[in-house]
């Protein structure tokens, strides 16, 4: 049982959220560019060995300590495979893989199988025998479109042990804190700057109640985590997935609301966060009823 | 102390608290409750403080120089958490065992702590709370209490609401202004007040659900001497917050932890009573999400713990808890309202109508989500 995140880990969660802040660019959490540099972004987390966390023949963080580096990564929301490529390393899938190449994985599903990012270039599918053919999966037209598993149906794999459902599923989620974190911080901020009828928003209580809604949802949404990775091995996890991922997505729409016309446009960017929840709960449920 | 539910310490503390709760619970309490006389159970309660005291569970986390156990935030979570599961009486020491020995043992004075912390810890004094007023209920620095110095001590007059233990108290650990009433939090001093004094009048509430638990107090000229004022005159602010601090506590959440278990166990036998199929359905599924949220609601609060022992900032995860499980308490319970057939319809029945203070008590939903606003997020007030 481990309920907190080592000392560690949160000192490589700290490090990982200041690299990427220098790395990415402009200073908007979320925008259209970051899709466009997604490539370079990679090759910050290679250069940084951010895409060995996790592998077994590294020092091991735990499941939970490797769970909170994710979650500061999914504070960005950014389009780049960082969580597949750790979930494959962690299973020693990656071995013969080169160590800054980024990496997939495939859920059995019926007519094939489904494989996140796999329109990242260069992505390798790796499976429990080395790596798959990836068939081309066509060239993605926005974000959203890396997020979501691809159905391809000349991919065929075995399914995932319950084990590894629970990574897919326990980082998925960490991925989603993460981004939800990250709007409920912008969300405070946007309160507190935002005025209208001469004060700032964020004094009108009904604001506040949002804001502290939001709060609520991603700490419980956290106690899920650790309940789930802590879950022995043969209980249903289902529930609790489904129940945080709900939470975690309620986040972002309160977020969406608080900002109000303002969260709706394209340009603010919060639809990045949606979006990425999102996908991730889709990777999650994927994993949860995959086929086999 | 115990640093992490993961140490192997936890496990056998947690054999010794439920090997000592086997023996010292009454047959009668455990199997027969349900048939007890109001009498009964509060002398099974009273009796319960003292059997803890004679165990070594009295003052958990006190320091052993007060008379504690000095145990550490986990060991004081398992012993809750299996004193729930086991059914145990809930004594009637809450008030002084978390709340005014608390206060007392870090803003009373020697003598204080000599006359009031061992009957506390034994039972043999009752205490209760008494904060709120009609005029004060969120707004608690509002209070109209007056405390008037008189010679060697002080004339306290006013009126208290929604105290619970007040027919059993032999004290009442009360806030009442002392200055200005313009000086708002710097104006209240905290008083020990002998419940059996000339002036003391105590009528019950009937509440919402028939019951009557809490009582108001009426003050008029009430003696209080000197040796029984908390901390300086003027600064019972400071010492309330002590106390709310310990009130909206974890503890709580780990006891209602059981609580809420037992609902989603109700909705589950509801469900198998049930002669719609459909219905049992949507309900099995329901109280499978539930579970899983009741089981949040656990690791939450153990989290807390864990931060707080480690020193970490745990205030923004404590904040949380009383809005989560009290709201998600009347969620269940309003489902099994809604769902039950004749079998269970008493047992929901009862439990929907006491719900609904839960999200009141003990700072309300909207109190607690302007402190996580303004104290956690930092929003301006």
């Amino acid at each position: 049982m481990q309920v907190l995140p080592s000392d560690e880990s949160i000192e490589a969660a700290s490090a990982l959220t200041d690299m990427i802040s220098k790395a990415k660019p402009g200073r908007q959490r979320w925008s259209d560019v970051a899709f466009a540099d997604r490539e370079r972004l990679w090759a910050a987390l290679a250069a940084g060995q951010w895409t060995l966390i996790g592998a077994a023949d590294e020092a091991p963080f735990s499941l939970t300590d490797i769970a909170e580096i994710v979650m500061a990564w999914g504070t960005q929301a950014l389009p780049v495979p960082l969580t597949p490529t750790i979930l494959v390393r962690h299973w020693s899938w990656g071995s013969a893989a080169p160590a800054g190449r980024p990496l997939t994985f495939a859920i059995a599903a019926p007519g094939g199988a489904r494989v996140p990012f796999a329109q990242f270039p260069d992505v390798a599918l790796i499976g429990p025998a080395g790596e798959v053919p990836l068939p081309a999966a066509g060239e993605p037209r926005e974000q959203f479109d890396l997020l979501m598993p691809v159905p391809l149906a000349q991919v065929s794999v075995p399914p995932l042990s319950p084990a590894q459902v629970t990574d897919v599923c326990s980082l998925a989620l960490a991925e989603a804190a993460g981004v939800a974190s990250g709007v409920l911080s912008d969300t405070v901020q946007h309160a507190r700057t935002r005025e209208q009828f001469g004060r700032a928003i964020a004094t009108f209580q009904a604001v506040k109640h949002h804001c502290a809604n939001m709060h609520i949802d991603v700490e419980i949404a956290q106690a899920q985590l650790a309940a789930i990775i802590n879950t022995p091995a043969g209980q249903d996890i289902g529930p609790a997935v489904t129940d945080a991922f709900a939470r975690l997505r309620a986040v972002v729409e309160t977020g969406v609301q608080v900002h109000g016309a303002m969260g709706f446009a394209w340009e603010t960017g919060l639809h990045f966060g949606l979006r990425h929840v999102i996908g991730l709960g889709e990777l999650a449920r994927q994993a949860l009823s995959q086929e086999g | 102390m115990i640093a992490s539910f993961a140490d192997p310490q936890v496990a056998e503390f947690r054999l010794r608290v439920r090997t000592w709760l086997d023996q010292a619970i009454a047959p009668r309490w455990r199997e027969h409750r349900s048939e007890l006389s109001p009498e009964e159970v509060f002398a099974a309660r009273h009796a319960w403080d003292r059997q803890s005291f004679d165990g070594g569970y009295s003052g958990l986390t006190w320091p052993a120089a007060f008379g504690g156990q000095d145990f550490g935030r986990i060991e004081e979570y398992v012993f809750y958490e299996e004193s729930a599961l086991a059914g145990a009486p809930e004594g009637l020491s809450r008030v002084g065992r978390l709340m005014a020995g608390p206060t007392i043992i870090a803003c009373g004075s020697p003598s204080q702590r000599d006359r009031y912390l061992l009957p506390i810890l034994t039972g043999d004094q009752i205490w209760c709370q008494g904060f709120s007023e009609p005029g004060a209920g969120s707004d608690l620095a509002a209070i109209r209490t007056r405390a008037v110095k008189d010679g060697d001590g002080y004339r306290v007059s006013g009126q208290k609401i929604w105290v619970s233990f007040a027919h059993y108290a032999d004290l009442c650990l009360l806030l009442a202004l002392t200055g200005d009433r313009d000086a708002r939090h710097r104006n209240l001093s905290m008083l020990v007040v002998d419940m059996h004094a000339p002036g003391v009048t105590i009528r019950p509430i009937r509440q919402l659900n028939g019951r009557q638990e809490f009582s108001e107090i009426f003050f008029e000229d009430v003696y209080v001497p000197d040796q029984d004022l908390i901390g300086p005159q003027d600064q019972g602010w400071q010492v309330a917050m002590t106390v709310l601090t310990n009130e909206r506590g974890m503890l709580e959440a780990a006891t209602r932890y059981v609580d809420l278990s037992a609902a989603v166990q109700l909705l589950r036998d509801t469900a198998a009573a049930s002669g719609d199929a459909d219905l049992a359905s949507r309900l099995r599924y329901q109280a499978g999400l539930y579970t899983a949220r009741v089981e949040a609601l656990r690791w939450q609060v153990m989290r807390a713990v864990e931060k707080e022992v480690a020193g970490r900032d745990w205030s923004a995860s404590m904040a949380v808890l009383k809005v989560y499980w009290s709201e998600l308490y009347q969620e269940i319970v309003a489902t099994g309202q809604n769902a039950a057939g004749p079998e269970h319809a008493d047992a929901w029945h009862a439990r929907y109508l006491s719900s609904r203070a839960s999200t009141i008590a003990s700072g309300t939903s909207e109190i607690q989500r302007n402190i996580i606003a303004e104290r956690v997020l930092g929003l301006p007030r």
